[in-house]
């Protein structure tokens, strides 16, 4: 699935109605709130790809350590590709048991800006 | 006499060698519970949760870098579902922090001296007064704010670390954990550096590389007191702390956690107890070398002096003893015993910050500087806290920052790991300290501007073009009235300036005129330069002229030459012979006398000729003795003319002082530096701030446009200016000892004006009769000064005065430059090329989104084409002239890879203004603008003065693996950014 703005909001734990209401009224924004509204959503989307990295990661280490993984130097390139490919599966499926109610707020009061 | 930190220590534990283990005692009825962290979840912004205030993690911690072993982690990461993302500072930490912070700014605020903030160590301390204090005293609600934000417990913990090692040090002691914290990464040559996660990789080679390299030192060897301090740190140490007698009170001993009653408030610090229960000791030791680092720093030594009253000047170390001087007496604010407290409280409150944080105890030493201390630990805690982070950046520890006695850096043939620095190690890791805290508050500030600017009342790019496209006039007047104003100014200055000098430089003509006419006279009245006075030069010309008895006198000259020819008359009668015809007698002798009146006519001629120039001479003498006569007169030292230059002069150096200082006043904030590059407006912001922070400084903005301000400002920066002519003068040091005997008052007392305006004879007579009428007899021999010695003096008056005039003159030249420039400035005011920057903004703004879908989209599927650093083809037809050869034919063309970013970000490409829109683009994100914000952005560790080229070809070099579709959107996100805080700032 191509990685877009609506997409993310697709994909990024939100509740429903709210989910709705912001790729209903997306283009309708003003350019400023559209334009906070964007980089809060990429970069929620990013950071969540960066604890995907992470725990990747620490599970490699954790088979390089029992000599199931070479610590060569691609170990990093796997890594980022394995965990690309299982992010672009969560992607795909938009599951995620993670509950970003801050991310929810922040783009609450994006809204609550004034035109 | 043993110094007291001694008996410090000895209140604080049992005598003996070793360390005792104290039971852990109850829990304190209402003793603050651990903070709980509030949500498992990823959180992106600060926010206040119940009554602790909650930040995210990652703020404050590395995330990469675990450093910590694996399988606790692993297993935490399981039983806990997800690792924590929050940490919570309780309010007992608040009260904590607020309390420490109040506390350091008080004594702060009582430092008397300026000097001892006025260095690069303390500039920290500085930032702090100024944003932490109102009218002199800590600002509760100030420090409140700094705590609501992360940066600010980052600073404060750093503070509270630097603090307690600088009061520990100027006690002579250092603390330790025992056993230290846990090192799991190695130290550099052993790190494998893959920017990613390396604190998890270098565990990794720590448990299975590093054993079949090397044996590694264990931090377990380091119990027991011999073993405690180490092979290399015992060096050191142990030789301070003399045979347990001597030092029994101190150096020997430890002291063991709660022990003593004098640790009952320590006692109750919940970290006190989970430390006692994993067998965790906190040793604060005697240690020469931790006095020394203070003693051979002068500035921290003075610092220290200053906030608590301890200085280090007062001991010695003696015999292996640390000893107060005779005379000296020891007194610290409070007890020994409140003194104990206050340190384990700071280490503690430290210990249990880090532990909020969740960095647990197993990886904290007593003090980050513990490393230095006991080197067999050999490199720094590992806690990942940023900021310990910053201050190795500092430190480099491996580069120069750990050095042995020899100088010899770590890894350097000869370093000598047994023999180290060890105060110098402690005075550069202070200093690293000091520099990471405050770039972390300059941080801070830029932070908060930046915030302050993004958050301009709704403003906006479209905003703003709106405003612009439906009146410009505003904008355009806007813009001119503040060149309108600043020309005014300007003018106002040089309007000023001229009134004032055209007083001084009436004095400056006179004595010029003065000083050539006393050179005129000399040449053109020589026998008055060799008599030395007027009245005996115009006493030899009268007597020139009528006294018949002077040697050559007129009368003289004229009685010889009739004498002369009544003789030759007598001559050619006699010689005439006898005639007897009385007609032809008398015809004869008639056309004799005749003969002689002809012949003797010249010589007459040329005596009266001498008889006008002399009277000339005469007339011409007096006349110019009198205009010297007046000149003199006009320049007395109550005349006009001098009263206004002795005021004028006074007033430079009065206003310079004022706002510099001297050593026992302070000044308003600003340097003689700043007085001698800053304009007037530059300083008159200083002079504001200054009166923000104490109103009996300065003035504030509202009073900035009245004259005598601007004056004083004016005034100050040119005695400043012609201070630093004067100091490159090299042939002035000759001059200055001179001058100053003559001048000062218990010298001769001679003042400026004298000195320039009397001649080197009537100097020493100045000077005879003041020593006549002081001591009632004439001078005895040595008393007067010497001819060349009053030359010097007098050469340094004409100098000083001089040297201010031409700085003056300088000044003007200079306002007039300025005020050319802003005519300049005016006849060009035009918006067309801020309205394409707000045009071209605004539509890279609407179109961010696409923007990143675009890189997702493009750059995996050829990243290569985005850092390609070959240059454009010059005669690629399908490129626009702009883009084949911005900068003429003759520059280096563009590299491709920037075309491409370029239309990544502003789409031009297919625009069918292609040629036209680039030229702009080029002006605002220029090639070294875009590498300056990837650089910065994809921390590609150039240097500031980076090209494109390189950073394309440094991202190249990365693009497999560490720069992915994610890094390059954060980047062309700041890229973004960057071009939208510029537009608002129009």
């Amino acid at each position: 699935m191509k990685v877009t703005t609506d997409n993310i909001i697709r994909f990024l734990p939100l509740d429903k109605p709210f989910k709705d209401y912001l790729l209903e009224n997306f283009s309708k924004f003003n350019p400023d709130q559209r334009f906070n509204i964007e980089q809060l959503l990429w970069n929620t989307f990013e950071a969540l790809y960066k604890l995907k990295l992470e725990e990747i990661f620490e599970l490699a280490f954790l088979r390089a350590k029992n000599n199931q993984e070479k610590l060569d130097e691609d170990f990093y390139k796997r890594v980022r590709q394995q965990t690309d490919k299982e992010f672009e599966n969560d992607f795909l499926n938009t599951t995620t048991d993670t509950e970003l109610s801050s991310v929810r707020q922040k783009l609450e009061s994006f809204l609550k800006v004034p035109n | 006499m043993a110094f007291r930190s001694a008996d410090i220590l000895a209140n604080l534990g049992p005598t003996g060698s070793t360390v005792a283990s104290v039971p852990a005692p109850e829990q304190p009825q209402g003793s603050p519970e651990p903070a709980t962290p509030q949500s498992a979840a990823p959180k992106l912004s600060t926010a206040s949760q119940g009554q602790g205030i909650s930040f995210q993690r990652n703020i404050f911690v590395e995330q990469s870098g675990t450093g910590l072993n694996l399988d606790k982690e692993l297993k935490k990461a399981e039983g806990e579902g997800k690792k924590t993302e929050w940490v919570t500072m309780s309010p007992e930490m608040q009260r904590q922090f607020s309390t420490f912070l109040n506390n350091h700014l008080q004594n702060l605020v009582s430092i008397r001296d300026p000097k001892v903030l006025q260095n690069p160590a303390h500039l920290h301390d500085k930032e702090l007064l100024g944003r932490l204090t109102t009218n002199d005293a800590p600002d509760s609600t100030k420090i409140q704010q700094f705590l609501s934000k992360p940066e600010g417990w980052m600073i404060t913990m750093e503070l509270i670390e630097h603090q307690t090692a600088l009061e520990l040090f100027g006690r002579a002691l250092y603390a330790a954990r025992i056993p230290p914290g846990e090192r799991q990464t190695m130290s550099d040559e052993a790190t494998i550096r893959f920017d990613i996660d390396r604190g998890i990789l270098n565990k990794f080679v720590l448990d299975t590389v590093i054993p079949r390299l090397r044996p590694f030192k264990s931090a377990a060897q380091t119990i027991g007191l011999s073993s405690a301090l180490g092979a290399n740190a015992g060096t050191i140490i142990s030789s301070v702390l003399g045979p347990p007698s001597a030092v029994a009170q101190g150096g020997l001993m430890g002291f063991g956690l709660g022990a003593g009653a004098g640790l009952a408030g320590v006692a109750g610090h919940k970290v006190w107890r989970s430390l006692v229960e994993q067998g965790v000791r906190i040793e604060i030791r005697q240690c020469a070398g931790a006095l020394q680092s203070i003693q051979n720093d002068r500035q921290e030594a003075a610092y220290l002096k200053a906030l608590v009253g301890i200085d280090v000047d007062d001991f010695q170390i003696a015999g292996g003893n640390i000893e107060l001087k005779q005379g000296k007496s020891y007194q610290t604010r409070g007890s020994d015993n409140d003194l104990q407290r206050e340190i384990m409280e700071k280490v503690y409150t430290r210990e249990e910050f880090y532990n909020s944080l969740g960095i647990e105890s197993d990886a904290i030493d007593a003090l980050p500087e513990q490393f230095l201390f006991r080197f067999t630990e050999g490199q720094p805690e590992q806690t990942r806290a940023r900021w310990q982070a910053r201050v190795q950046e500092h430190f480099k520890a491996n580069k120069g920052g750990i050095r042995d006695a020899g100088r010899h850096k770590i890894g350097q043939p000869g370093f000598d790991s047994d023999n180290l620095d060890f105060a110098g190690n402690l005075k550069r890791f202070r200093r690293a300290r000091a520099g990471a805290m405050m770039d972390m508050i300059q941080e801070l500030a830029t932070r908060e501007v930046t915030r302050t600017a993004n958050a301009r009342g709704g403003e906006s790019v479209k905003a703003k073009l709106k405003a612009w496209s439906t009146d410009e006039s505003a904008e355009f007047q806007r813009r001119q009235k503040t060149h309108t104003e600043a020309k005014a100014a300007l003018e106002g200055d040089k309007v000023m300036l001229t009134g004032a000098r055209a007083k001084i430089d009436g004095y400056t003509e006179t004595l010029k005129s003065l000083t050539a006419a006393r050179e005129e006279v000399l040449i053109e009245h020589p026998r008055y330069g060799l008599l030395g006075s007027a009245e005996d030069y115009l006493k030899e010309l009268s007597d020139r002229l009528e006294d018949p008895a002077f040697t050559n006198s007129i009368p003289a000259k004229r009685t010889a030459l009739d004498t002369a020819k009544k003789a030759d008359i007598v001559v050619a009668i006699r010689a005439l012979g006898r005639i007897d015809d009385p007609e032809v007698y008398r015809g004869l002798v008639r056309g004799i006398e005749e003969d002689a009146d002809k012949g003797y006519q010249g010589l007459y001629e040329r005596i009266d000729r001498e008889e006008a120039e002399i009277q000339k001479k005469e007339v011409d003498f007096k006349k110019i003795l009198g205009l010297m006569h007046n000149q003199q007169k006009s320049l007395g030292e109550t005349e006009p003319a001098t009263l206004t230059l002795k005021e004028v002069m006074t007033n430079m150096n009065e206003y310079f002082t004022t706002f510099v200082g001297t050593p026992t006043v302070p000044g308003w904030g600003i340097t003689e530096a700043d007085l001698q590059s800053l304009s007037v407006d530059e300083l008159m912001a200083r002079i504001n701030a200054a009166n923000a922070a104490n109103n009996t400084h300065g003035w504030p903005e509202a009073e900035n446009k009245r004259s005598e301000h601007r004056g004083k400002v004016i005034l100050a920066s040119i005695e400043a200016r012609a201070r630093a002519v004067e100091l490159a003068d090299p042939t002035r040091a000759g001059r200055l000892g001179d001058y100053t005997r003559l001048t000062s008052a218990v010298g001769h007392g001679m003042t400026d004006n004298q000195l320039r305006l009397l001649t080197v004879p009537e100097i020493m007579g100045e000077i005879t009769r003041k020593i006549t009428v002081a001591t009632g007899a004439a001078p005895i021999a040595g008393t007067l000064p010497t001819i060349a010695q009053v030359e010097n003096a007098k050469q340094e008056g004409l100098n000083r005065l001089f040297v201010r005039q031409n700085t003056w003159t300088s000044y003007e030249t200079e306002i007039d430059r300025r005020i050319k420039l802003e005519d300049e400035t005016l006849a060009r005011t035009d918006l067309t090329a801020e309205k394409e920057r707000l045009e071209i903004t605004d539509e890279v703004m609407s179109r961010q989104g696409q923007i990143f879908e675009k890189i997702y989209s493009d750059f995996p599927s050829d990243p290569q084409k985005f850092v390609d650093d070959r240059p454009v083809d010059p005669n690629d037809a399908t490129l626009g002239a702009a883009e084949r050869a911005p900068f003429g034919p003759t520059a280096a063309q563009l590299p491709r890879g920037y075309l491409e970013i370029m239309n990544l970000i502003f789409d031009y490409k297919g625009r069918p203004d292609r040629n036209d829109y680039f030229t702009k683009l080029l002006r605002i994100l220029p090639p070294r603008d875009l590498s300056l914000l990837l650089n910065d952005s994809l921390t590609l560790g150039l240097s500031a003065g980076t090209t494109i080229d390189a950073t394309l070809q440094r991202m190249g070099q990365r693009i497999s693996g560490r720069i992915g579709s994610i890094e390059m959107r954060g980047a062309l996100e700041a890229v973004i950014n960057h071009l939208r805080e510029t537009a608002l700032a129009l």
